[in-house]
């Protein structure tokens, strides 16, 4: 963990390290390789991102997810459904104002399915879905973390040739996503 | 009421929300249509079930109404009735409680109700109202259709967060078939004339009202259509490149509120309701009519 060691080093880059690792303990799932920057704007297409995979298919656009992958409207992190609709905690759909859509008989309009959008990227392309390792950066105030979608795959969603990235096991990483988290950074 | 409905009729909508076809508004607030011959019933919320016949519209003494060969039938609370479609004299009423929707034939009732918090898709034999056949039920509700019923097949979807299907339930044999699933688009209120299936599929860049063949082959043809339900960002953050951006519609579409919901299917037309959300999340329905 050469890269925490000298993340470490410098006070902010330490501290975005410690979160990072509790981020890490709070999800449970893969290796941080944390080297942390400040947030400004990048040649890649969104904060954060390094390198140029691409976003994995998420159902408004840019790649946010919720801590356990699923999709979220980037602009406002509320959680939406495969056909894009913001949706409550049950996956019901809901209007600008949160209220339960109802048909005419009171009723609540079907749900329809919310899927893990890096689980749509593989039943797209027809692999198996890993979420590997993720790494952190800070970005509009936030500590965000920035996951590889991960499978057997040769090439990316953009078409050409898959990397390593954060995917262990000789996996490579298919396409990119990200958790915004509420620690300050 | 009647000039309302005769002006709306007269009305020729060709709507602005990229409707494959012209669509003539039959109605608002209506929904849940249900059509024979020339003759077609639908529920104005929180008013009661209409009969549009030879274009004099009448207010039926009862909600939720439907229509099947020569049979009408409506409830009022928990009341229903079978009635001969032609004079509108009841032929059966038998008390069901939590009944919602129906269907009819000459040979049969299918009903939705709601019961201890699930919804069941029943059915009944006229000839023999005593018998009666569950057909499915669900713990949720509203992810049971309504049921449309066109001789002894009962069409119906289930839909949820695993996905959507439209199924057939043939009541002269038992028998339950899946015509369409799918875990990408939602697939709503099905009906069926012949060998023609009617139905409405929300996907996430379009909403379709499609009429395809009922067992399945081919995609069939798209009716009408409207804008998706949800619209989408940049796929970039703003001062970063759009290089490796995905977006899920192209070209970026305007969303709309409106919901197609359900339908029914003559020799001539094909009708959907149009949903528009109002105050505190109630839908509004409104009544169109399609030229197949």
């Amino acid at each position: 963990m050469l890269s925490e060691t000298v993340a470490e080093r410098s006070s902010r880059r330490g501290f975005l390290a410690r979160t990072g690792r509790l981020l890490l303990a709070v999800s449970g799932s893969g290796v941080i390789a944390a080297a942390f920057k400040a947030d400004r704007a990048e040649a890649f297409h969104f904060c954060g991102h390094i390198y140029t995979t691409g976003s994995c298919p998420h159902p408004t656009g840019l790649p946010r997810i919720d801590r356990a992958g699923f999709p979220l409207r980037a602009s406002d992190g509320h959680p939406v459904d495969d056909l894009g609709r913001p949706v409550d905690a049950k996956g019901r759909p809901v209007d600008a104002n949160g209220n339960l859509l109802l048909d005419p008989d009171g009723n609540p309009l079907p749900p329809a399915p919310r899927t893990r959008i890096c689980e749509v990227a593989a039943n797209e392309h027809h692999f198996k879905p890993y979420h590997d390792g993720s790494w952190y950066r800070c970005c509009g105030g936030h500590i965000r973390r920035l996951i590889d979608c991960c499978g057997y795959v040769r090439n990316r969603i953009n078409g050409d040739a898959a990397l390593t990235g954060y995917c262990y096991r000789g996996r490579k990483v298919f396409c990119v996503m990200y958790y915004d988290s509420k620690i300050k950074c | 009421m009647l000039t309302r409905a005769v002006a709306a009729l007269a009305l020729a909508l060709a709507l602005t929300a990229g409707g494959a076809r012209a669509a003539t508004r039959v109605a608002s607030p209506a929904g849940d249509p249900s059509a024979e011959g020339t003759d077609l019933v639908w529920q104005e919320p929180g008013v009661g079930g209409f009969l549009l016949r030879n274009g004099q519209q009448t207010q039926l003494p009862g909600n939720d109404p439907a229509l099947g060969e020569t049979r009408i039938a409506w409830h009022a609370g928990d009341v229903v009735t079978v009635a001969d479609s032609t004079t509108l004299q009841p032929v059966l009423q038998e008390a069901i409680p939590g009944v919602q929707k129906l269907a009819v034939s000459d040979e049969w009732l299918v009903y939705r109700v709601a019961v201890s918090g699930k919804e069941e898709l029943r059915a009944q034999s006229l000839a023999d109202p005593t018998s009666t056949t569950t057909l499915t039920h669900l713990r949720a509700p509203g992810r049971l259709g309504r049921p449309s019923l066109s001789g002894d097949l009962v069409l119906y979807h289930m839909a949820g967060p695993g996905g959507s299907a439209l199924f057939s339930y043939d009541l002269s044999t038992g028998k339950r078939r899946e015509l369409r699933s799918s875990k990408v688009a939602q697939l709503l209120n099905p009906a069926r004339l012949g060998g023609k299936l009617l139905y409405v599929r929300i996907a996430r860049c379009s909403q379709q009202l499609r009429l395809g063949p009922l067992d399945g082959h081919g995609v069939g043809r798209v009716l009408y259509k409207l804008l998706p339900l949800a619209g989408q960002d940049a796929g970039h953050e703003p001062g970063h490149t759009h290089q490796g951006e995905h977006l899920p519609c192209t070209p970026p579409p305007k969303p709309t509120s409106r919901m197609l919901w359900t339908t029914a299917l003559s020799g001539t037309e094909a009708y959907v309701t149009v949903l528009r959300p109002g105050s505190g999340g109630h839908m509004t329905p409104s009544l169109l009519a399609i030229t197949r």
